[in-house]
Order: structure tokens, then sequence, then C-alpha cells
């Protein structure tokens, strides 16, 4: 039996689904500029989505929200009947009100308190839309008078049987006489046609048997017990026993105690209702059906996930067995391997997908992000979303909120210009920031972009100069001068406002996005505009792998950080007489560090042979780069991504561990922590030596 | 605790559970003794989760010289610390004769490598003697307390102190 | 066997929480046979073929509502006599009048305590 606790868990689960269909209907009525005629279906369905959160939340007496969707709800009502035309100020209220809304569900859910004074103007402008209009707002009259309507049961048994056709339970007892197998018939013909009326449950008697030795085939000394189900009266059972009705001892009962006695005032069924029926109007459309869902534990998923990881390991364990039975050469072995290969990849995906939601949601919480901080800015601003459907790891949908919240501030604080400026150069006084999202080779790529001036380059640059970020005398390319907004310690300090990402900068948007083992970039043109992209792995549980060998260590490198890998000709490695650390490679005109990689992890103490090393060049989102030297390369693999930090803690260069086809633990490499371990020991390098210090 | 009782001897009752007086099962702790070295210890029965023998750990990087690397439970992660070396009784040359106590301590779950289990003992709480403070000791943890045994002394190690001290790995 | 054992009971509301606080309810009240449906139109089909003695339906529901669920339940033959429950938390006089008109045996308003709820039972299908 469910508990009140469950139901108040529903409740709140329903209550996103239904702010969010609350949302879709409210964009539907506003999203057009000029909201005339507004589909009654539309209406309906935000009225519907109110109504159930207040009826849900009057079951649980969270009185603040049930007074607030109260008043919100009259509104609507109002506007349902017609007695309320949509206005851009209507839209516009009914918008904030639903983010009203949301915050007394959020603080029902979270047991606090909203602010007292927080919604009384909103509760002001709705009981004003009501009364500009001449509509009452006053729904809270006392309970129409209804005389109840008594059914008469009959408790007792087979009354009025047939007037109900539905499904009925019938026990029968059938018990064959002495002659009935020398008649010609056979139970079996009997059982099988009753099992073609309904659901049968037959129970053979086989208490008359005899001892095998006794035994005459040609007497029948079984009898049955027989539960039929199914829609259908005793004289369709009695007909499947009309030729044996002499030879056999038959008892049919039903077993629906309960049956209904006609109620004297029904109209009679085939006659139509005599009222007239004045609130059943119109076609009853078919509901578009919702998908049917399951809402399970992500416990129960991320365990599947796991099992499932631990499958395709198992499988690659098998498979490398067979290989080195000698056995991969039997065609049936082989197929049966690829087989369950591919089977154990579907099942993987297929579970992967489990977790995976659409970011829809998210972008609604966006939405209300625009309207917030436009006004504070005084801005005007369009908001467009793409791509709501795509589903991405509900994990990562949740640690998106905070970035993106970030950069759609950002997007309307310093991506728009004021509306003067926009009207001076010629543009809409509306801004647009489009939130997009898509599924792009792999991965899924999410983008915040404005319609305003661009990143104003100039002063970027005399910022990172002004702060000691950069050189005063560098010169930097366009695409460097953008990266300095995600340096840490770079904050516009100009322009910033109440809303500029509450005193955070966007080095933390940036460390956020790494951590979920995306990348983040920006592009901009000059009186155009800002796009911030962020790319991001389908799921947190699987990385596609570079698998490296390291001082007789396997290890994994992403893939995603690896720029090229080579083997370099002794003329490209240059010594600078630093050591392990003083080898650079020449790649394109460019000096790129060489760190051996055995060295930097403490599993040796001199670095490989130039002639035996092979290197991958990998980079940072910052465009910093170094060249790992390694062993040897074997091959690319997808591998299941594991916390070491649970066990043990963090490891210095090491951002997870894996289980590899031998069944051995292998540790994934974090570049981004090597890269910047070694930045440092540049750094340092290059205030001794002078030496030319790297991006 | 399945594949413990399998790898364990019978739980051999010791003399010193006999010579003492019938004890209520609040004052008994259950232990499981093992060897390291020529050295006998003992860890109370309730952190340890099963009993494997020892394979091939990977690497960690910059872990201190006892922490012998990961290895691989059944699909978890799990650090494997060489007990001898924790101790100070110079580092294991572990082969598969060695054997790994798996014990849940602090809500982790590590691996600790010992020579051999010996067995499970039931031993009167107050049997327990506090280690006494020597000069010239191991600079390893000391026992959590000394248990007199017929068989010789007893050390009952807690578990916890074999980890590594928060902070020990080198900062990036 | 108590009318409480046997009589059957079809809970109908699109929002699984409301279906959840009536079974709840019905449960507390020691009602043994409650199936649900989350919209009209299935349970209008699970009742043709299983006909139950009482539906407990929500008003307001996308597609079929409450009242177009209990017409429909009037106009078939298998349905007809199933004894009819509205709930809903705006409940007006024109609501009353078709449901009265339809046959509506009895409504609720929402929220509502168990014992209201036995209460609104019991003045249709007698003391349980």
């Amino acid at each position: 039996m469910a508990s009140v606790s469950d139901i108040k868990e529903t409740f709140f689960q329903e209550c996103d689904d239904l702010l969010e269909a609350l949302n879709d209907g409210l964009i539907q009525i506003g999203g057009q500029g000029s909201p005339t005629e507004v589909d009654s279906e539309t209406i309906n369905a935000i009225f519907r989505a109110v109504h159930s959160i207040k009826g849900g939340a009057a079951a649980f007496r969270f009185n603040a929200l049930v007074d607030f969707a109260h008043a919100y709800e009259n509104t609507l009502d109002a506007m349902r009947a017609g007695r309320l035309g949509v206005t851009q100020d209507l839209s516009d209220l009914l918008q904030r009100a639903a983010d009203h809304l949301a915050d007394h569900v959020r603080a029902a859910r979270t047991g606090e308190d909203l602010a007292p004074s927080s919604g009384t103007d909103l509760l002001a402008r709705l009981s004003a839309s009501l009364s500009n209009q001449g509509v009452s707002n006053n729904q809270d009259e006392a309970p129409p008078e209804f005389a109840p309507l008594a059914l008469s049961f009959d408790l007792g048994l087979g009354l009025g049987d047939d007037t109900l056709s539905g499904r009925k339970k019938w026990r029968i007892g059938f018990a064959p006489a002495a002659g009935f197998l020398e008649s010609g018939n056979d139970p079996v013909h009997i059982l099988r046609e009753l099992a073609g009326l309904g659901d049968l449950d037959a129970r053979p008697n086989l208490n008359r048997l005899p001892a095998l030795d006794d035994l005459d085939p040609e007497i029948l000394l079984l009898d049955w017990q027989i539960d039929l189900e199914g829609a259908l009266c005793e004289d369709d059972i009695r007909q499947a026993f009309d030729f044996v009705a002499d030879l056999c001892k038959l008892e049919i009962t039903s077993l629906q105690e309960v049956t209904f006695a006609a109620p004297a005032h029904l109209p009679a069924s085939d006659a139509p209702p005599a009222a007239p029926l004045p609130s059943v109007t119109g076609p009853a459309t078919a509901a578009p059906t919702p998908r049917a869902s399951l809402r399970v534990d992500t416990d129960h998923v991320d365990r599947l996930i796991n099992l499932v990881g631990e499958l395709v390991i198992n499988q690659s364990v098998l498979s490398r067995s067979v290989h080195e039975a000698g056995l991969a050469g039997q065609p049936t072995l082989a197929a049966g391997l690829s087989d369950l290969r591919n089977l154990s990849r579907e099942i993987q995906e297929g579970v992967m997908s489990i977790r995976a939601q659409p970011v829809k949601p998210l972008f609604q919480r966006m939405a209300r992000i625009v309207r917030d901080a436009s006004d504070l800015a005084g801005k005007r601003v369009e908001f467009l979303t793409l791509g709501e459907g795509t589903d991405v790891d509900k994990t990562v949908i949740e640690q998106l909120v905070d970035p993106l919240t970030h950069m759609v501030r950002n997007a309307i604080d310093h991506g728009l210009e004021t509306p003067e400026a926009r009207l001076a150069a010629g543009k809409p006084e509306a801004g647009k920031v489009r939130l997009s999202a898509a599924h792009r080779s792999g991965r899924v790529v999410i983008e915040v972009s404005d319609d305003g001036g661009g990143i104003n380059r100039p002063k970027v640059l005399h910022i990172a100069q002004s702060k000691g970020l950069i050189a005063p005398d560098a010169t930097l390319s366009d695409a460097d001068i953008d990266a300095l907004l995600f340096l840490p310690g770079f904050s516009t300090a100009s322009s910033v406002t109440s809303l500029s990402g509450r005193g955070v900068g966007l080095d933390v948007v940036k460390s956020a996005i790494r951590r979920l083992g995306g990348r983040l970039t920006v592009a901009s043109t000059p009186g155009q505009g800002t796009t911030m992209s962020i790319s991001l792995p389908l799921t947190l549980a699987v990385l596609d792998g570079m698998v490296i060998e390291v001082a007789g260590e396997t290890m994994v490198v992403p893939i995603a950080a690896i720029a090229q890998t080579l083997q370099p000709a002794p003329d490209e490695i240059d010594h600078l007489g630093m050591g392990s650390g003083g080898m650079v490679v020449r790649l394109r005109d460019r000096f790129i560090p060489i760190v051996d990689l055995g060295c930097l992890l403490g599993f040796r103490n001199v670095a490989i042979a130039p002639d035996k090393m092979v290197l991958l060049i990998v980079e940072t989102d910052t465009g910093a780069i170094c060249a790992l030297a390694v062993d040897a390369i074997h091959d690319q693999q997808q591998v299941v991504i594991k916390g070491l930090e649970a066990n043990y803690g963090r490891v210095p260069f090491v951002a997870a561990a894996t289980i590899l086809g031998n069944g051995r633990i292998a540790l994934i490499l974090d570049p981004e922590d090597i890269i910047g371990f070694d930045a440092k020991a540049q750094a340092t390098l290059s205030e001794k030596e002078d030496l030319p210090c790297l991006p | 605790m399945s594949a413990m009782t399998s790898a364990m001897p019978e739980p051999n009752r010791p003399d010193i559970s006999r010579s003492e007086p019938p004890q209520s099962a609040a004052n008994m702790m259950e232990v499981v003794t093992f060897r390291v070295g020529d050295q006998e210890y003992c860890v109370d029965i309730m952190v340890v989760r099963e009993i494997r023998g020892w394979t091939l750990p990977t690497s960690l990087p910059h872990a201190p010289p006892y922490v012998l690397g990961v290895m691989n439970l059944r699909g978890t992660v799990v650090p494997l610390v060489d007990v001898s070396a924790r101790l100070d009784l110079g580092p294991s040359s572990p082969d598969p004769r060695h054997v790994v106590i798996i014990a849940m301590v602090a809500e982790q779950i590590v691996g600790f490598l010992v020579s051999a289990v010996s067995r499970v003992l039931s031993i009167p709480r107050s049997a327990i003697q506090p280690a006494p403070e020597l000069a010239g000791r191991p600079s390893g943890p000391s026992p959590a307390g000394l248990i007199a045994t017929p068989e010789g002394l007893l050390r009952l190690i807690d578990m916890g102190a074999l980890l590594p001290p928060a902070g020990h790995r080198i900062s990036a | 066997m108590s009318l409480k054992d046997n009589l059957s009971v079809m809970v109908v509301d699109d929002m699984s929480t409301s279906r959840g606080l009536i079974i709840m309810a019905l449960e507390e009240m020691g009602i043994r046979k409650i199936d649900h449906r989350a919209d009209g139109a299935s349970a209008l089909n699970a009742l043709a073929a299983n006909p139950a003695h009482l539906v407990i339906s929500d008003y307001n529901m996308p597609g079929m509502d409450g009242l177009r669920l209990l017409k429909a339940l009037r106009e078939n033959r298998i349905t007809q006599r199933i004894g009819f429950i509205l709930v809903s938390g705006r409940i007006d006089q024109e609501i009353l009048s078709t449901g009265r008109a339809l046959g509506m045996n009895n409504y609720i308003h929402k929220p509502f305590s168990t014992p209201q709820l036995r209460a609104c039972l019991q003045a249709v299908v007698g003391a349980l």
C-alpha cells in the first residue's frame, strides 16, 4: 500500500509535469506576440494544470500554494468561459503567475516558506484582471444541493446474471459417468471447447484412481473441478455439455456473489437520457495519449548500468580467452561471440538511454531566467528555444542548470546591447537570445547565442592586461582574446550589474562543464552577436578512450583530449638541457613541451629514450597543449567509467578508472590536470631560464 | 561473508574462552586472526567482508609505498594496502599464496594484503589490554590492543588506522 | 462476505496523486477490490470487460471528462447500472444538474478526508 509520503513524492513529480504543460500552453498563448484567437483546448490544458496542482496541494494542506493556485485558477476560469479576452498584458501576467506557482511548488517541496510579500502584487493583478472585466471572482459559494442516489445491491446469488454480460467467474463440477468413454465421448474435447469460451483452470480429481496394475483404461475414473472466467452465461457452459448431459454429473455455480438489481430511476438503456446536457458540448475529442512512462528510482538504473558494464567487460574477457585458446577460428564460436558482443552493446546503449531525458524542462527553467534577467536589465528579450526534445543524461541535465543559468544571464547582461544602442545600430529593440540543443557526432551540443554586439575584444584585452593576466605587449588572436573570458580572475568589472552571475566568472562555468566531460567554446562576430557552445558526452558513464602503455602499466587517455598522435623523428625533438622536463617537439613550427608520463606519474625515474617514445598531443579547452610521451599506443575503445574516489580519494593526474577486457583495472588519465601541472612547471622554468612561455 | 567462511578453517575455539567464566554475547568479540610475516594479528569480524586470493593490482601514481594499487572486486575499484609495509615490517613480495582481507572501513571498501588468515576467535572484551607505549617501536600505527593467548600474543588492529592519512597525496 | 469485501470500485483520475489518495482512503475503509485508470476511455473499456459496482471519477480530465464518462457508462448496457461518484475541486450547480440528469449517484468535493469519502460512499452503497 502506498504511503502518504510516497503519494506526496508522486505529487511533486506530477507538479513538474504539470508545470511543464502549463508553460507549454502559455508559450502557445503568448509566444506569437499578438495573442488574438487562442485555441480553447490550450486554455483548458492550462486551466487543468493549475487546477490539478491545486487539487493535489489541497490534499496535503499546502495552503499558500492552494491559495495562489486558486486565484490563478479563477482568472483562467474566466478566460476559459470566454469572459476574459487574451491580451499581451494578460499573457504576461499568466506567465509570471506560472513562475510564481513554480516557486510555491518548490517551497512546498523543500518545506520552506516564501517571503510573505512575494506574490502579493501578482495576486492583486490576478484579482484586478477579473474586476476589470466585471467578472466575479467569488467561486466560494456554499456547496450546491445534491441528493445522493443510492444503488440497491442484492447480496444474494445469481440474480440478474444475464443483465451483466461482462466477464464472470464460474465453477463447474464435471464428473463423467461409467459409460462415458464407451459412448465415444472424450472429456478432452469438452475441456477444449470450454477453453475456447474463456480463461480455463481445470483440476482433475485423482482420488479414485487405482494402482497402475489395477488400472482399466476403458473406465474413466477421473472427475474435474473447472474454473472458467469470461463473458459468458450459464447456458453457454451447458451447451458444451449438450451431448453428454445424461452421461455425467454437472454442477455449475457462479462465483460472482454480488450482483446488481437495476436501480428503478435509470432510463432504459436504449433510450437516451431525457435531460439536456448543457455542459457536455462539442465533440469528445480524443485526448492526445501521453507516452506511457515509468518512474524508476535512479539507483536501480545505475545498478543496471553497472551490471551492463560488467557484462560488456565479461564479454570481452570471454572473447579474449577464446582467442588465447586458439578457438577463434571456429566459425560457430566466432559467430556466437560476435552476436554476444553486438547484443551486449545494444543492451548497454538501451540501458544508457533510460537515463536520458529531454532537455525541455531545463530550457523552460531558462525561459524563467530570461524573464527575470531581462526585467532587471531593462532589456526586451525574445527568447527562442530549439531542439527541446534532445535527450541528455539526467545527471548531466541536473548539473547543467547552474552553468546554463549563468550563460543565459551573461548573454542578456553582457551580450545584448541596451535598447537605445540596438536602435542606433539599426537592430530591433528586442534582443534575441536563442537556446538550442542537438546531437552532433556522438555528443550533445547546447548553444546559447545572442544577437548583441559581440565580444568587445579591445576592452577584454585591456582588462586582461590591467589585471596582469597577460603580458602588456602580448599579441593575441581573436580566439585567444575570447578565451580570456574564461580565465579565473577575469571579470568585466566595468559592466558588473546585479545580474552578472552573482560574482561568479565564466571560468566557473567552464570548470563545471569540464567536470561533466564537456567543452565550452565561444564564437563571436562584432556587431552580430556571440554564441557559447557546450559540447558534452552523451552519458557520463562511458568514455571513448585511447589505451596506452606507460612503464608496464596500461592506462586510458580520453580521445576527446587527444589532438594527434605521432612517433617523432629524432630531428623533431629538441633538448633544452633540463633533463626529462626539458624536451620539446617541433610540430608545425610550434614547440610543444614533452612530458614523460612514466616520470610524471612516479612509475620511473628516467624518461623514455626519444627514439622509443610515442607522443600523444593533448590539448585543453583553453588551448594549452603538451605532448605526453608514452611507451606504446594500443587501441581505441569505449570504456565504462568507474569512480576511484568512493574507496580511495582523488589521485593526481587521474580522472577515474575502468576495467579492461582482461579484468584488470586501468586508470583513466586527466589531461587537463597533467597540462595544468606542466604549465606551472613550465612557468617556473621560463622565469628562471627565460624560455619561450607557452600559452 | 560466504566467501570468508569457505576460505577459512573451522573456527577453533581457543583455550582462552574455556579458562574464563561463561561470557554473555555482549562481552564477547569475534575476531579474524591473520599473519603478517611471523606476527599474529586480529581484526574485528564486523568489518570483514570477504577473503580473497591475491591478484596483481594496478599501480596508483604518487601513492604511499604501502598502497599497492587498486584491484577489481567484481566491478568495484578497491585499493589494496600492504599491511606489512604499513606496519613498518618491510614490504611484502606478494604471490598468489598471499591473501587479501576485504574490509569495510569508514564507508570505504579496502583490501588488506596479509600473509595468511588463520581462524575466527571469540574473545572476551575484558581480555583486550591496551598496547603499551614502546620506545624504539616501528613507526607504523600501533595496535589498538593486545590479547594474550596460549599460542602467544595477538595484536588487535583497527583497520581504519591502516588507511593512508587524508592529504597524503601530492597536490598536482 | 460483507459488502466491503465484495464491493468493486474503479477509480478514474488523470493525476496519479489523486488516484493514490482516493485508493488509500478506500483501502483504509477496508475496500479490497480496487482498480484504477488514468483516463475515461480506458476506464470505459476496462469496465465494459469487467464491470465494477462503483466508479469514483475526477471531473476535470483531458479528453473525456467525468461527466462524459458518466454519459458513456449510462449508454452501454453492460455498464449502465454502475454507481458513479464524481470528484472535483470545483463543483457548481451546472455540473450537478447535468450529473443528476445522467444518473450520477453522488459527488464529493476535493480535498476530502477519509470519513467524508466514507459518508459519500455509504450514501450510495449503504453501510460499509
